[in-house]
């Protein structure tokens, strides 16, 4: 669904590329995190994909069509987007922040209100935020929102960076599951930025550890970066308690195998 | 001295005058103000855009600022005489400076990530403009509109030199004839005006900016 070949990208004025001749398949209906530490180049790879950064060579396909030789404003259009600090329009209410995207697309008014309730149930929000405006809102609403948003038009693939990284603890992990949860349902082609390994461990189908220049240490799913390594830095970044993370992803996993595990010294 | 400092019966004798005084004040500061915008506006957006710009303008236009009204004045009436187009020269230069800046600054207090998020989503650079950039700059080009606004109401009581003046009229004549009772009026009227002005603006802005009067969230999640 989305296919990386060959990417790089110098920003003027850097000696090294913040990202060298990377290749990426991601498959459909695929949640991939891009993992890694600051400077390894995973926001600036996300942003390639709907051209906020324009890539120094390589090709980009999104639907096997190559982004490059896109209108970009239409590109982005069918992409959904989703950042940290959100970026609510502060001076539109909930609603319209909602249905900016069908409006800019010129969806009429029975197509928009449709599709607005049915926003409001998969992302649990309350019907009476419609109407209020984003300072109005708490942190963990104003997130909801902000993917409410970028699921407005219902877009194929959808860019997601460090999406739940500004609210407490106990609120993510809300988050993360409602997600999760409404994930299985929709089944988009997401990419996920996050230095948190936890997070990708527990989002992603599949994960990338990127080392800097956007260098590609590992990509596989999570039980298998958990369980074998690809090499020191993945296994440094993963941590060293890998072992009870592969237990707690394992839905199998009981009391026995956690004795188990800790007789053989495996934790 | 048995006559009163102030000679209200004057005043009543005078209130049509008044009236078309305070009307040609407000028609001098209306029509400098809103001559000064068509003009500062383009340019502080070029000057926003193109930062080089911002230095030259700046400049230009705060030399303006600095030339004394009466200088001014004195000077342009040698060209175009004593007409309102003299007058409206002189005010209009003075507002360039205010209005160019509040703009510009007004455009560099968008939040970065609202604009991220916009260009993210697909908003054409113009949209970005007109959708995001300048709503956003409202409260602080407004703020410029009633700084220039209450500063213009205030010099065009110096045009009265050049037979223009509105209110004005009434403190140069007070002056000249050494009778306080035209120039108190004039000069409290004038103050009088730009106070109910300023307070209209405040208003039209918090009708125009509903985002801004928003109470801060009590809401959980």
């Amino acid at each position: 669904m989305i296919s990386l070949r060959d990417v790089s990208k110098s920003f003027p004025g850097t000696r090294e590329p913040a990202v060298r001749n990377l290749s990426l398949e991601i498959e459909e209906g695929h949640l991939v995190a891009l993992v890694g530490p600051s400077g390894c180049g995973k926001t600036t790879t996300m942003r390639m994909i709907n051209r906020l950064i324009e890539p120094t060579s390589g090709a980009i396909l999104v639907g096997g069509k190559n982004v490059l030789e896109q209108d970009v404003v239409q590109l982005r259009r069918g992409i959904g987007y989703v950042i940290q600090s959100i970026g609510l329009l502060p001076h539109r209410t909930v609603r319209q922040n909602i249905t900016t995207l069908p409006w800019l697309l010129g969806w009429d008014e029975a197509r928009i209100t449709a599709r607005v309730s049915e926003l409001v149930e998969m992302l649990d929000l309350d019907p009476d935020l419609l109407g209020r405006y984003p300072s109005e809102l708490s942190g963990g609403q104003r997130q909801r929102v902000g993917v409410a948003r970028a699921l407005a038009a219902d877009p194929p693939v959808m860019l997601m960076d460090e999406p739940f990284g500004a609210v407490d603890p106990i609120v993510r992990e809300r988050l993360q599951d409602q997600f999760l949860d409404l994930q299985t349902q929709i089944r988009k082609t997401i990419v996920f930025v996050t230095h948190d390994i936890d997070e990708a461990i527990k989002m992603a189908d599949r994960i990338v550890i990127l080392n800097a220049g956007g260098v590609i240490e590992q990509y596989a799913p999570p039980e298998e970066i958990l369980e074998s390594p690809g090499n020191d830095f993945v296994k440094q970044f993963v941590g060293i308690d890998r072992g009870l993370k592969g237990l707690a992803l394992k839905e199998s996993s009981n009391v026995g195998d956690v004795i188990t595990a800790l007789r053989g010294g495996r934790l | 001295m048995n006559e009163p400092f102030v000679r209200w019966d004057w005043i009543a004798d005078h209130v049509d005058q008044v009236g078309e005084r305070l009307l040609e004040h407000i028609y001098l500061t209306a029509l400098a103000i809103g001559i000064g915008f068509v003009i500062a506006f383009p340019l502080a957006l070029l000057a926003y855009r193109h930062r080089r710009f911002y230095g030259p303008i700046a400049g230009v236009t705060g030399i303006l600022y600095t030339i004394p009204s009466l200088a001014l004045f004195a000077v342009l009436q040698a060209y175009t005489g004593l007409s309102t187009t003299t007058a409206e020269i002189g005010l209009v230069s003075y507002t360039l400076l205010i209005l160019i800046r509040n703009v510009v600054s007004g455009l560099d207090g968008v939040p970065g990530d609202v604009r991220e998020a916009a260009r993210g989503m697909g908003y054409s650079p113009r949209q970005i403009l007109w959708r995001v950039d300048l709503p956003l700059a409202a409260p602080v080009i407004a703020a410029g509109v009633r700084i220039a606004t209450v500063t213009t109401i205030g010099l065009v009581t110096v045009t009265a030199l050049i037979g223009k003046g509105g209110l004005g009229y009434f403190i140069l004549l007070g002056i000249r004839g050494l009778f306080p009772t035209a120039a108190l009026l004039g000069s409290v009227l004038s103050v009088v005006l730009a106070v109910v002005i300023d307070g209209l603006l405040i208003g039209l802005q918090s009708l125009l900016t509903p985002w801004s009067r928003a109470v801060t969230a009590r809401a959980t999640v």
